[in-house]
């Protein structure tokens, strides 16, 4: 530290300078004959104000600013460690006010905002297929092929990400893995920690001698290799989805930084794409995301100009539908430097939540304001003293600025951690066992500065008041005042604008989070099809059984009666009330489209290319076991379920659920009745009721339930549904049956509940912070009242000492104050409720089945207001009832 | 601020004329503070009288400019005490302050007695 030293050292020559002056003065005084002190009164006099003019040169040398800030800090420092707990409170006050907003801004900026860790991120693009102005989100995968042979970008990567299971242990893991195409790495510029990355040799149908080439994740080859150098060229065996084997060689592990493409995914393991097969011919639909580098200095616009022909070609040779209306068919590039982020899903609840956390921001601001002042007001005799002794006012307001900045300060520190914690602990919130949500929420650069700005503002609107009320004081009439506080309300009103504003700001909080929280209440309420507990999934390793291996059918049949057999068994076990199984669950599962007919009514119209939009009215079937609707909770209303002799040589039949009967067979019951799908007639045995079975936000589907044991072709991986007293044992049970049965594995067990809570994560995530936040502006109010209340009182002792000793009771001293109180709370309300009636019509994509006026909401709100304002008033309302007269008057 | 501003500008009679001076009275020789005060006030018959005020923060910027430069020396009475000393660059600049201040005498003295020919040469 030099400069403080070359500081000090030059004010002390200064010093030594002026004493020389001094002295020679003097010398000169007495050398013609001056008496020794009056020569000396006279230089004292001719020189002038020594530190006048030591600040005046000071100045000069430039750095006198920072000498009255570090006394500022200083003189801050001691007084702020004089008053404990005004610090205490403020700091706190300002970290819950801060914290929260460095929270959600953290998970807004890595769920959407941060770019890729890769050069030159502006450069990547999505290609996506545009039919008639919409965008699809799934393409055909012959479109790879179709644009590889272009020369308007400067790469191009498909990505798929896709589970595989890790055999290579006893007990398998299941692994997320990203299967990318050969150029992929080379087009993200990403370089590798150890060993090298896919390459396009790697990524071909035949897969090299050890077999494919595989890529860790830094994460993964952290928490399963702990971090071994010598994991190149370890070999794997994994099964993909399909439950096909594979045998992989590790050739590399990415950086730390790297967490793939699909922000809030990261993948264990990178494989190449060929590892599922030829994707690259055919025009079947895949979830292959395409992505590309634009060549330096070329503007997305002009590639995909470049790409238009190319996507044509590709077009017209595939015959894909769109092929027949080119005109309306498009490839569209849009800016990937974020990656495929989480935008779409929970862009609007974040931008809800931080609109939320900033107005309880300035909510607490404006708290802490009406503190400040308060206090200020308290110290304005020291002002007047300071003034009159040659301070001047900016002086005296950066002196506050800087009392109140140091507050801050210290908030935002307390906020940047609480903020940290927060927001990992909101990461594993939107996570479930079975599918982790990974962002990387630690303060970087971006939320640092994020936070240093609302600390800006924060300080803006704490500071401003009390520094503006720190130079208008009457130096003359502020001294002379005793102190002990005039008669009169006067000085006390610097809450009454202030505080309604805070009310109002609260209400309003208070307001959008008991909407959500009605509208979370009324989906959880609501007839839903199915129970949202009690019942358990186990999935399982059996293999799915694919056409292409099953020329003969045997495998399928052998399935079948394997699953049936197994049930049979769960279903004789004690403490197992039902055992079923399906190829798909509600919330969540697989969604499986069909179209049939009945004699009454032919397949509903479909927009062809539903697969790619959220069709408005689909019908999905289910293919299941008996006892299902036992086991899930739906109930069934006509006809029966199905049996065990519903098989492969007894006749097709189906159960209809409520709506799809009355779509199908208006009029009549659809019992006995015959639909068609794909020249297969199914009689109609049963109606069950609508189950919401996409999500319980959204209205039920259609849907047809299919018996698996008729199943013809194609059994996809089929999962156990069991309602049981203990899961535990039962789950022991079915390992063990699955073990001497089948010599297979159960992988994963997840409570219905637990799908139900994940399905409304981003509900609940809303509801959660939004009551949390609620629950801070009401504090917030409390203390408020509570504050200006006391603060009142204190002032008035005199005032309500004179009027009990003039026959005054206690009771209407009280009432008194608790007339002010309302005074202060009542147009606050009537504020907050004309901002709410404005501002909740807004959020009502997030409501569900609730009115963004809902009465009850509302009315909950300001009673929940009105009942924390009225315990804040309470403890002044009794101190000011106990005021003793006679002491009161005394202290005069 | 403004009450200081006002103190520092009551002084400075023109803007850059007591750094003039301070520069022509160290011409003669190294001098310190109070030897510079004495100095002006001798030399214009008492009628300046420099306060220590203006005087000391002119010294310093004149230091930090480069144009004077300081040293402790002691006096013939024994007194340790900071002495100015001009430099080149000092120099140079107290030339330049001359010529201008002679022409806005001379535009002023012009404007006064009203001999506009000569104003201008």
């Amino acid at each position: 530290m030099k400069f403080p030293f070359a500081f000090t050292r030059r004010k002390d020559e200064f010093q030594e300078e002026i004493q020389a002056h001094l002295q020679m003065a003097i010398a000169d005084r007495v050398a013609r004959g001056e008496p020794e002190t009056s020569a000396r009164q006279a230089a004292m006099r001719e020189f002038g104000n020594v530190p006048l003019v030591q600040d005046v040169t000071r100045r000069t040398w430039g750095w006198l600013r920072l000498e009255y800030l570090a006394q500022d800090v200083r003189y801050a420092l001691r007084q702020l460690h004089k008053s404990p707990g005004f610090t205490i409170t403020a700091v706190l006050t300002l970290a819950l006010g801060i914290g929260p907003n460095v929270a959600i801004f953290s998970l807004i900026y890595a769920a959407m905002l941060r770019s890729l860790p890769v050069p030159h991120p502006e450069q990547l693009v999505q290609l996506k297929m545009q039919y008639a102005g919409q965008s699809m989100e799934y393409h055909y995968n012959g479109l790879y092929q179709g644009l590889s042979h272009q020369h308007a970008l400067a790469g191009l990567c498909g990505w798929m990400n896709g589970d595989a299971t890790d055999y290579t242990a006893a007990q398998p893991v299941s692994l997320s893995a990203a299967d990318v195409t050969g150029d992929c790495f080379a087009t993200l510029g990403v370089q590798p920690l150890l060993g090298r990355l896919i390459t396009p040799a790697d990524d071909t149908r035949q897969s090299g001698p050890g077999g494919f080439a595989a890529v860790l994740s830094y994460a993964w080859w952290s928490t399963r290799y702990g971090r071994d150098p010598n994991v190149i060229g370890k070999h794997l065996v994994v099964r993909d989805f399909e439950s096909q084997s594979h045998s992989l060689v590790i050739v590399g592990v990415l950086p730390p930084d790297f967490h793939g493409m699909i922000i809030g995914h990261n993948p264990n393991i990178y494989l190449p794409s060929y590892i599922q097969g030829d994707q690259r011919n055919g025009n079947s639909i895949i979830s292959m995301l395409l992505f590309g580098r634009l060549k330096p200095g070329v503007s997305a616009a002009r590639a995909q100009a470049e790409l238009q022909p190319v996507f044509q070609n590709w077009l017209r040779e595939s015959q894909v539908v769109e092929s027949k209306d080119p005109a309306k068919a498009k490839l569209t590039l849009a800016p990937n430097g974020t990656g495929y982020s989480l935008a779409s899903e929970y862009g609007k609840p974040l931008e809800l939540l931080q609109c939320l956390v900033a107005i309880v921001l300035i909510a607490a601001c404006f708290y802490l304001s009406t503190m400040f002042s308060a206090r200020a007001l308290a110290r304005r005799r020291e002002f007047a003293v300071r003034a009159a002794l040659g301070a001047g006012r900016t002086r005296l307001i950066m002196q506050s600025m800087v009392e109140s900045g140091m507050l801050v300060a210290a908030g935002a520190i307390a906020g940047i951690f609480l903020a940290w914690a927060a927001s990992a602990f909101l990461v594993r919130f939107m996570s479930s066992r079975s599918d982790t949500m990974f962002l990387d929420v630690r303060p970087g650069g971006m939320v640092l500065l994020f936070t240093a700005a609302i600390s800006l503002l924060a300080l803006a609107i704490t500071g401003m008041l009390p520094a503006w009320r720190a130079c208008r004081f009457n130096a003359l009439a502020d001294i002379a005042e005793s102190g002990s506080g005039a008669i009169g309300g006067g000085r006390s009103r610097f809450g009454t604008i202030l505080f309604p504003i805070q009310v109002a700001l609260s209400l309003l909080v208070v307001v959008v989070s008991s909407l959500l929280s009605a509208s979370l209440l009324r989906v959880l309420r609501q007839n839903n099809g199915f129970r949202l507990s009690g019942s358990v999934y186990v999935t399982t390793d059996i293999p799915m059984v694919i056409p292409e291996q099953d020329k003969d059918g045997q495998k399928l049949k052998a399935a079948i009666a394997m699953y049936g057999d197994l049930l049979d068994r769960l279903n004789h076990t004690p403490g197992i009330l039902s055992a079923s199984a399906d190829v798909t669950h509600p919330l969540g599962g697989a969604e499986y489209f069909t179209e049939p007919s009945s004699t009454y009514r032919n397949a509903p119209a479909m927009p062809m290319n539903l697969l790619m939009t959220e069709s408005a009215n689909p019908v999905l079937e289910n293919w299941i076991e008996p006892r299902w609707f036992e086991s899930a909770g739906t109930r069934l209303l006509q006809g029966r379920d199905f049996l065990q002799s519903d098989n492969q040589s007894s006749p097709p039949v189906c159960i209809l659920s409520q709506s799809a009967a009355r779509y199908y067979f208006p009029g009549i019951s659809a019992l006995g009745q015959t639909l068609i799908d794909q020249k297969r007639k199914m009689t109609v045995t049963g109606v069950v009721e609508d189950t919401r079975f996409r999500a319980l936000e959204s209205s039920a589907p259609m849907m047809v339930w299919l018996p698996i044991a008729q199943k013809q072709t194609f059994l996809p991986p089929v999962e156990f549904l069991l309602r049981t007293e203990d899961i535990g044992s039962t789950v022991a049970v079915l390992r063990q049956l699955l073990h001497d049965q089948a010599g297979a594995h159960v992988m994963d067990v997840t409570p219905v509940s637990e799908t139900v809570r994940f399905s409304l994560t981003r509900t609940r995530l809303l509801t959660t912070l939004s009551n949390t936040f609620a629950a801070l502006a009401l504090l917030l109010s409390a203390v408020g009242i509570f504050g200006l209340l006391s603060y009142s009182v204190s002032q008035r002792v005199k005032e309500i000492g004179v009027r009990m000793a003039l026959g005054a009771s206690r009771t209407s001293v009280a009432n008194m104050l608790l007339l002010h109180a309302a005074r202060l709370i009542v147009p606050g309300l009537l504020l907050g409720l004309g901002a709410a009636l404005a501002a909740t019509r807004l959020i009502g994509s997030q409501l569900y089945q609730t009115k963004p006026l809902d009465p009850l909401a509302i009315s909950i709100s300001v009673l929940a207001l009105v009942l924390v304002s009225a315990a804040g008033s309470y403890l002044p309302a009794r101190r000011a009832a106990h005021v003793d007269p006679m002491q009161a008057l005394r202290t005069e | 601020m403004t009450a200081k501003s006002e103190y520092r500008n009551r002084v400075e009679l023109l803007q850059g004329t007591l750094d003039m001076l301070i520069l022509q009275t160290l011409q003669w020789g190294p001098q310190h503070g109070y030897g510079i005060v004495q100095a002006l006030r001798t030399q214009s018959g008492d009628v300046l009288q420099v306060e220590t005020g203006s005087l000391y923060p002119a010294l310093h910027r004149l230091e930090r400019q480069g144009w004077v430069r300081s040293e402790w020396k002691q006096t013939e009475s024994k007194q340790r005490a900071r002495y100015y000393r001009v430099t080149a660059s000092g120099k140079r600049q107290l030339a330049s302050h001359l010529t201008r201040w002679e022409r806005i005498v001379s535009a002023i003295g012009s404007i006064l007695h009203g001999k506009p020919g000569e104003g201008e040469a």
